[in-house]
């Protein structure tokens, strides 16, 4: 072997390479992580639906209460979060900062145990949830053992990622490991204190804090469980992927910099909007109101941000489906983080509280944002992960693209008309002080609306499918492909 | 609201470990030469292997 090895390099030399472990990245659980965000996609989309439907024909619970919307709701929220974000999320930051520290991840075995550690935690909460254990807490059901083994395989998680940055080749750490790095540390601390519990049994525990305390616990997790893993996170895929589909830097990387740092510094703080008009303090509610008007600033720079990154090129938004779903990805981010911000105001809230256009603000968060952005890199890895140039079928990206965007407009709209409605609804006053309509009136004008967000379901429901498909037929095709690690060999 | 004698200092905390971070970032010189950062990361991968790994070439025994 010769002492300098050019790149491109040869068909022959990759082999060599991948002889030898110390000379790839370890991108075989960023495949597993890939495959699973999509399987797991799948499954909380399916159950979305199914919930819907419920809402919209209560019949379907069938009297059976595994079957029933209480016990599957939270199925689907953390299927959706955890298991569908989640994954998306590892994948792409064990892709992300191998690529952008050179080096493989510092240790394959804590790797392998957060993948398998954390598909445990998923199918335990897709067998307890329906069961009927739950810690009752939004995003936070999970009972105590199953959030202790959450612990335990995050810590793991954590110590693969910093001690990948730790063992780096480049100086410089690029912005979406910071991104990454405030995701896990973030939602390490709030998982622990969210989760502190006194047990009483195996699967029954009471929560080590007490009423409007424990409001104010679980909604400072809730909040920044959006602002760490909904958003955090993600817009680590968007500093890496947007600019490597584009083939373009990122529009201001200097920019970059400033918006992790602001909202770092002011997310903390938003959560009391969560809890408006209760026993929480007003002052505490006020703040609320404030940090979450300040955070718009932030968000609209990132966003701004990234949709610039194409300035110069907006011909691929027409030929590029993945530049596709990155750039309507951070539109719904745009309008998630102007909506936010509006609802936290009291005024708006009190109309807004309680109503579906919470159930609207986010899903346009979840299956705009965070959906559409996933599935972008999702398109980008996937092919790379099997030594494919591209996914089987380009066509078919285009067709999901189109099929989940008007999945979530009919979604959206259906929710945000039924939400306003049903807030007017309960506000309006007869002259003599009476309410105007009772709540089963509300439910009643509400059922066109549910049919309606019911077959947006479906349609983001078939472009997942779609999605499924073509990952299956492109995995298929290829073969799995450790990729070779360049400035190994550039200094070999 | 006893709660919040542990939320505010696990936030100011948080907040000056945040503090401590970007401070260590500013001094270490992270930031510095932050033009170039930008478009590193479409430099010197092995995106173009990825052409080749499907077509395998003739390959000169003596390299």
């Amino acid at each position: 072997m010769t002492a300098v090895l050019p790149i491109p390099v040869t068909y022959a030399q990759e082999r060599i390479w991948a002889a030898s472990k110390a000379t790839v990245y370890n991108d075989k659980v960023v495949r597993q992580f890939s495959i699973m965000a999509v399987v797991w996609g799948v499954v909380t989309m399916l159950v979305g639906v199914f919930i819907a439907a419920q809402m919209a024909w209560p019949e379907l619970n069938f009297g059976i209460s595994w079957l029933s919307f209480g016990r599957l709701r939270p199925l689907h929220t953390n299927a959706g979060i955890f298991a569908f974000g989640g994954c998306a999320l590892f994948a792409t930051s064990y892709y992300v900062v191998q690529r952008t520290c050179q080096t493989r991840i510092i240790s394959d075995k804590l790797a392998a145990f957060h993948f398998w550690g954390w598909q445990a935690v998923i199918v335990a909460a897709a067998i307890s949830l329906p069961m009927g254990y739950t810690r009752g807490k939004e995003y936070a059901e999970l009972e105590w053992p199953i959030a202790l083994l959450i612990a335990v395989v995050w810590v793991a998680y954590a110590i693969a990622f910093f001690g990948t940055i730790g063992i780096r080749k480049v100086r410089h750490i690029y912005v979406a490991n910071w991104f990454y790095g405030a995701f896990i540390i973030a939602v390490a601390m709030l998982h622990i204190v969210n989760a502190a519990v006194v047990p009483a049994g195996w699967m029954k525990s009471y929560s080590a804090y007490a009423g409007v305390q424990d409001a104010m616990v679980q909604w400072w997790y809730g909040h920044n469980a959006v602002g760490f893993l909904l958003t955090a996170g993600f817009l680590g895929i968007v500093y890496y992927f947007i600019p490597k589909q584009a083939e373009r830097p990122v529009y201001s990387y200097r920019l970059s910099i400033v918006h992790f740092w602001a909202l770092i510094f002011t997310y903390m703080w938003a959560g009391p909007h969560h809890l408006h008009y209760t026993a929480l303090p007003d002052w505490a509610q006020s703040l609320g109101v404030v940090f979450s008007l300040i955070l718009l600033a932030p968000s609209w720079g990132g966003m701004i941000n990234g949709v610039m990154t194409l300035s110069g090129a907006w011909h691929k938004l027409r030929d590029d489906p993945i530049i596709r779903f990155m750039i309507v990805a951070l539109s719904f981010y745009g309008i998630a983080t102007f909506e936010g911000p509006m609802l936290s105001i009291k005024t708006v809230n009190a109309l807004s509280h309680y109503t579906d256009w919470n159930i609207a603000h986010v899903h346009g968060g979840t299956l705009g944002w965070v959906g559409f952005i996933s599935m972008g890199a999702l398109y980008y890895l996937v092919p790379r992960m099997f030594g494919q140039t591209k996914m089987h079928s380009v066509p078919a990206i285009e067709l999901h693209f189109w099929v989940a965007t008007v999945g979530i407009v009919l979604y959206i709209a259906a929710m945000w008309i039924a939400g306003v409605m049903q807030g007017l609804m309960w506000r309006a006053i007869n002259p003599d002080g009476s309410l105007t309509y009772t709540f089963v009136e509300s439910v009643k004008a509400t059922f066109p609306f549910y049919v309606v967000r019911f077959f947006g379901g479906i349609l983001y429901l078939t472009g997942m499918l779609v999605m499924a498909w073509n990952v299956f037929m492109t995995a298929r095709a290829g073969k799995p492909f450790d990729a070779p690690i360049p400035s190994v060999a550039a200094h070999a | 609201m006893d709660i919040l004698f542990l939320l505010v200092p696990l936030s100011v905390l948080l907040a000056l470990g945040v503090m401590g971070v970007l401070a260590w970032a500013v001094w270490s010189g992270q930031f510095e030469e932050l033009d170039s950062e930008g478009e590193r990361i479409l430099m010197g991968e092995s995106e173009t292997s990825l052409i080749h790994i499907n077509k395998p070439i003739a390959v000169d025994q003596h390299t």
